[in-house]
């Protein structure tokens, strides 16, 4: 993909993440400010029975999984960037693109299999 | 990478050396901390989180371990690392489209660079930041109850 595409795509999960982040870290951290979004009686954001209530409830799988790809593309490539500014070799840049993004597909496809699988599974 | 590249002479060390870019050069040096910080943080959270798939027992067993003080101060510094991280960002997407950078004219003296143009927008993000963290210190600890 296209250098220009990728930095577009930079700002765009940037401007996603500015949302769901803030949501994410609300819910999980500042649940007196936030826990109207997603709050389970009796229950701390990060208790099994609350986890298990949003994770089965099909809004919090589609936008955990947005969420999940934003973040890692996001990370990644800013990573990537500094990485290649601090080693400025075209041999590297290409090597680190083809690890990074082997390192962020496989990290997608384990947080989409755990999301998807606690949506399905019966507990 | 098809562009001709050059060498990095002063490499990691060119990070802390601000000069007149002065308060900029210093959010961009903090945001890749941050966002160092936050990848790090990300690569680990999939696994761990990844926990929950595997049922409740799984669950509460990583979680009894990531419920110590050290964790719970580390994801205070990572909290803080995201606020920094998400208002510095905001200003770089507002700064990418053209925002506050003025319409390119003639110069003329004393001459405004768009650097002075959008300083009042740094500081601005920056004290609803600090008031962002003071906030979020005191909901995370539950200072006051």
């Amino acid at each position: 993909m296209k250098e220009s595409r990728l930095w577009f795509l930079q700002f765009l999960t940037g401007a996603i993440l500015l949302f769901l982040l803030t949501m994410h870290m609300g819910i999980m951290h500042l649940e007196d400010i936030f826990g109207f979004i997603s709050r389970v009686s009796g229950a701390e954001p990060l208790d099994w029975k609350a986890v298990l209530h949003r994770s089965k409830q099909v809004a919090f799988l589609v936008v955990n999984i947005i969420f999940l790809g934003s973040a890692l593309f996001h990370g990644l490539y800013g990573l990537r960037n500094i990485l290649i500014e601090a080693i400025p070799s075209k041999k590297f840049g290409k090597i680190l693109g083809l690890v990074i993004t082997i390192f962020g597909i496989i990290l997608f496809l384990y947080g989409s299999y755990a999301t998807i699988g606690i949506y399905v599974k019966k507990f | 990478m098809n562009q001709k590249t050059y060498k990095n002479r002063l490499g990691i060390l060119g990070w802390f050396y601000g000069g007149k870019y002065w308060i900029e050069r210093y959010a961009y040096i903090l945001h890749r901390i941050s966002g160092f910080a936050l990848i790090f943080y990300l690569s680990l959270h999939v696994f761990v989180t990844g926990e929950r798939a595997k049922g409740s027992e799984a669950w509460e067993s990583i979680m009894g371990f990531l419920k110590t003080p050290v964790f719970h101060f580390l994801e205070y510094l990572l909290l803080l690392a995201f606020i920094y991280h998400a208002i510095n960002g905001f200003r770089l997407i507002f700064l990418e489209f053209g925002v506050f950078l003025g319409k390119p004219a003639q110069p003329k003296y004393p001459y405004i660079t768009s650097i002075h143009r959008q300083r009042p927008f740094v500081f601005i993000l920056m004290i609803l930041g600090a008031i962002f963290i003071v906030i979020a210190t005191i909901e995370y600890f539950k200072i006051g109850g």
